[in-house]
């Protein structure tokens, strides 16, 4: 019977489940609901600017403690460790507290470097001689007067029981908190209004591997890792000079992501030093996650899809502009490392020019010069001369086309554009799918797409010949966000042509070189040594031989102009 | 163009020649054969010495107005009422003119590629384009002109030298044409083809060394009259004088005749695309100057409403003629009158008795009369 009823009453009385439905809460809206609620709001975070206002440590190692606490929840958050023990000077006992992250610090080293002379009795902080040290004394008329060097116990640690290569002390919590925070540990000690800031940083990272997008035959094979140390010595160890300064600049106000800002001290010009600086320090920002980011921020216009400052996972290109007379940024966690001032010439540059013989490398920047106007016209050129100048086309080739065409239902400008997209597709899920997958779904799409789309008529078979150049020839510009940005741009020349012929294509292109022409990446304008000319002695768009490449670039303005001697190779034309 | 705005010898002497190509491109190879003749050449060579020797003059005078153009220049002369003169007629000058080469620009690539596309339709897009390049200032046009002219005056040599196997040389003859009277007096007033010199009378506040516009003024003026001599030679040795060519674009005809096998047998779309380049780089520096003179001439706060009503002028102006002929008599009759009488004539003297002011000043204050 009951069992009846409780299935009558699933039945007939099931009430409807609540709809699971998270929102979140305006607190705005919080607020005037309930003023309760507000005014609790008001009293935490009024709670919090007073936690915000506190900037220097506390003597009182209690305070400090409690402030450490609140600050970084240590209830919650479980990686912040806080250790606390009683250290040992001179045989005294100090109540004190050591403050790190757990997988940033290393925590050996802290066992065995900071805890253990610490806390253990040894001949160190055991010794209990005279609190004060004399050191010199006179009398003179019966007055003694001596020279006293008072014990000081942050001395005595500093120099005597912490054997640390890198030990700063601290008086501000912010200090404190941005060394933590980046893997150091922090010893705080009663009645001290210092803190120790201790290096123990041994978090794990990827080891330094073969670049990945920006691949040589003859070279270095090096590329920059997510750390900055490891990024910064890489530079180091090419450039080995004491000339290279790398400074350091946080930037976010919460991330505080460390910045280094690298170059050659008796080279860069200061100005354009001085103005990297000045953009990267203001900035008004909560986080700072990667050298993209950064490099929309800085840069003097984002109102282009044309990039402004170069950006490279190789160490050795780095190296190169920075003798240039350059200034390079490294983000903390970001393999990307960005170069400033840049031209349009650096873009369509590649490190192996660098490697080769010059008659190579010229060749090679002939090929690119072509691939970046087959990637930005050729389809475009195509649209105008089968729909408006066909006259252009030699007359058996211009048959063929027709013919080709015959069979297909759609107008040129949808043919080209299904096309020029579903390359674009296959490229983008290429990239995105797993690597071992990626290049299997780059042939495939391409091929049976391309051959069926054939079939199918909705293509004809020079079309797929065009698209297909357009694409190769994209691959072949260096530097991926110029890449990117032909490849945009493409589709607007396509439209053009569509719309008028060589008139559309002819004026759009006068307006994307004045565009060109209006840019200036940090006061350089884009287009030199060509417009406006400067010298471009051995530095050009083609590269001269590289005992003639004696000067520069002009438009650095540069401390030092010369960077080889006229006779570079003078095993040659010493005279005996 | 702003006042900091500075610019190159090799960009100044671009900036002048693309005017004078352009001429070149529409009706002015044609304008001059059908008046001297198969004494053209010689006609070109004797006006190129004739302004050579005007623009050295030119250059002389302005060299006692350091950073000085003939807006100032006229200011300093007759006030304010004669600096918006000066600038007002430049303005017609710059404004008027190019609406009338857009127009017979597009009629003529209408005719050729767009029969059944409204005039207008073309015309906005150069309009846009103007638009849009002057929106990113005076400096940014120049330096594009100074990237496209090399090939632009290339074209112009090739078309020469791609047609030497359909040339008939006994067409020079008799190289005085009509006489020599027609060829050297008459045809003095073909020193209108140069009318790209009224740039020089704005570019010395502007050039990086002042010291230079005399090798500028002198180099523009000789790079024209090259490649005027090389079209005009092209066009007289190609088709007999008498006869002469259609109305449109003589050039865009000679280059109809280039072959180079079997494979490339009609090239003449690539050439119209670098001279729709051209077209475009002309138009937008002479929209630039116009409103630089406007802002000169107002002290305007707003530039891009310049630069929307400049377009507009132009794009109004354009639309004016009723057909291809009054458009030709604008281009070729109304514009040699108004060049002579404005960069010949109005100018010249006010730097002439500009001068003499500027002398009888510096020989007054050294005789102590004057502070």
């Amino acid at each position: 019977m009951k069992k009846i009823k409780e299935i009558l009453r699933s039945i007939f009385l099931a009430t409807p489940e609540k709809d699971y439905d998270f929102l979140l809460t305006d607190i705005s809206t919080l607020a005037e609901n309930s003023d309760n609620v507000a005014n609790d709001l008001h009293n935490s975070s009024s709670n919090f600017t007073t936690l915000d206002e506190v900037k220097n440590i506390f003597p009182s190692i209690d305070v400090n403690l409690e402030y450490i606490k609140v600050k970084y929840n240590t209830l919650i958050s479980s990686d912040v460790i806080v250790r606390e023990f009683d250290l040992t000077a001179r045989n005294r006992h100090y109540k004190a507290f050591l403050l790190f992250i757990d997988g940033l610090s290393d925590t050996d080293l802290i066992n065995n470097y900071v805890l253990k002379p610490l806390m253990m009795k040894n001949p160190a902080n055991s010794f209990d001689g005279d609190q004060t040290r004399i050191l010199s004394e006179a009398v003179t008329n019966n007055i003694t007067v001596r020279k006293v060097k008072k014990f000081d116990i942050v001395e005595y640690i500093s120099n005597c029981l912490l054997p640390q290569n890198s030990l700063k002390k601290q008086t501000e919590f912010s200090s404190v908190f941005s060394g933590v925070n980046s893997g150091n540990c922090a010893l705080f000690i009663d009645t001290l209004n210092i803190a120790f800031d201790i290096d123990v940083k041994g978090f794990k990272q990827r080891s330094i591997d073969s670049p990945n997008n920006e691949i040589v035959i003859r070279g270095p094979q090096e590329a920059f890792v997510e750390n900055i140390r490891t990024n910064t010595s890489l530079v180091r160890r090419i450039v080995n000079n004491e000339n290279l300064v790398i400074e350091n600049i946080r930037v976010g106000e919460i991330s505080k992501t460390h910045c280094a800002i690298c170059y050659l001290a008796d080279i860069a010009n200061n100005d354009l030093v001085a103005e990297v600086k000045y953009r990267i320090n203001n900035l008004g920002i909560d986080s700072l996650l990667s050298s993209g980011q950064l490099e929309q921020l800085i840069e003097e216009t984002n109102k282009y899809s044309i990039p402004q400052i170069l950006s490279t996972e190789r160490p050795d290109k780095v190296t190169k502009y920075l003798f240039q007379g350059r200034v390079a940024v490294i983000v903390n966690g970001n393999p990307y490392c960005l170069v400033m001032p840049a031209t349009l010439v650096d873009f369509v540059s590649s490190p192996e020019d660098t490697n080769l013989k010059f008659q190579f490398a010229n060749f090679l920047k002939f090929l690119r010069l072509i691939a970046m106007g087959i990637t930005l016209l050729l389809p475009a050129f195509y649209v105008a001369m089968t729909n408006f100048h066909q006259e252009l086309i030699p007359t058996e080739l211009l048959f063929s086309m027709i013919a080709s065409r015959e069979n297909v239902p759609f107008p040129m400008i949808f043919e080209i554009l299904v096309m020029e997209i579903s390359f674009e597709l296959i490229r983008e899920a290429g990239l995105r799918v797993p690597s071992p997958l990626g290049p299997t779904i780059g042939i495939v799409g391409a091929l049976v797409l391309g051959q069926a789309a054939v079939s199918a008529s909705i293509v004809s078979p020079i079309l797929i010949i065009v698209v297909a150049i357009t694409g190769i020839a994209s691959f072949a510009i260096p530097d991926f966000s110029f890449g990117f940005h032909l490849r945009l741009l493409r589709f607007v020349f396509l439209i053009l042509s569509y719309l008028s012929g060589f008139l559309g294509v002819g004026i759009g292109l006068f307006v994307y070189i004045t565009i060109l022409c209006s840019l200036k990446s940090f006061g350089v304008p884009y287009m030199v040594p060509f417009a406006p000319i400067t010298n471009s002695k051995g530095d050009g768009y083609f590269v001269s031989p590289i005992w003639k490449r004696e000067r520069r670039p002009d438009y650095l303005n540069t401390k030092k102009t010369d960077s080889q001697k006229h006779i570079s190779m003078e095993w040659k034309y010493r005279k005996e | 163009m702003s006042q900091t705005t500075k610019i190159g010898n090799i960009e100044a002497i671009f900036l002048i020649v693309t005017i004078m190509i352009n001429h070149i491109i529409l009706n002015l190879p044609k304008f001059l054969l059908d008046k001297t003749h198969s004494g053209s050449l010689l006609n070109i060579i004797f006006i190129t010495l004739i302004v050579l020797g005007i623009v050295y003059f030119i250059s002389k005078l302005l060299k006692r107005f350091p950073n000085m153009d003939i807006l100032d220049i006229s200011e300093f002369l007759g006030g304010k009422i004669l600096k918006y003169t000066i600038g007002i007629l430049f303005m017609i000058y710059f404004l008027f003119f190019a609406g009338v080469f857009l127009r017979s620009f597009c009629e003529s690539i209408k005719i050729i590629y767009f029969p059944t596309t409204p005039v207008m339709f073309l015309i906005i897009f150069f309009i846009i384009g103007m638009m849009m390049t002057n929106r990113l200032g005076t400096n940014a046009i120049i330096r594009a002109n100074l990237i496209f002219i090399p090939v632009i005056l290339f074209t112009i040599i090739l078309i020469f030298f791609a047609n030497i196997g359909n040339f008939t040389m006994q067409r020079m003859f008799p190289l005085l044409g009509n006489g020599i009277m027609p060829t050297f007096l008459s045809g003095l007033s073909n020193i209108f083809a140069f009318g790209g010199i009224a740039f020089l009378y704005f570019i010395p506040p502007y050039l990086k060394d002042a010291k230079e516009f005399k090798k500028i003024a002198i180099t523009s003026v000789i790079l024209s009259g090259i490649w005027l001599l090389f079209s005009i030679a092209t066009l007289l040795f190609i088709f007999p004088s008498i006869v002469t060519t259609d109305e449109i674009l003589p050039l865009y005809f000679a280059s109809r005749f280039i072959q180079f096998g079997r494979f490339f047998q009609r090239l003449d779309a690539a050439f119209l695309l670098i001279w729709i380049i051209s077209m475009t780089s002309y138009l937008s520096i002479t929209l630039s100057f116009a409103t630089n003179i406007f802002k000169k001439v107002t002290s305007f706060k707003y530039p891009y409403l310049i630069v929307y009503g400049g377009c507009l002028i132009v794009f109004l102006l354009s639309l004016i003629p009723k057909n291809y002929v009054q458009v030709h008599f604008l281009e070729t009759t109304i514009y040699q009158y108004f060049v002579l009488s404005l960069i010949f004539a109005i100018s010249l003297s006010i730097l002439i008795f500009a001068t003499f002011k500027r002398r009888k000043q510096i020989r007054v204050k050294g005789d102590g009369f004057i502070e």
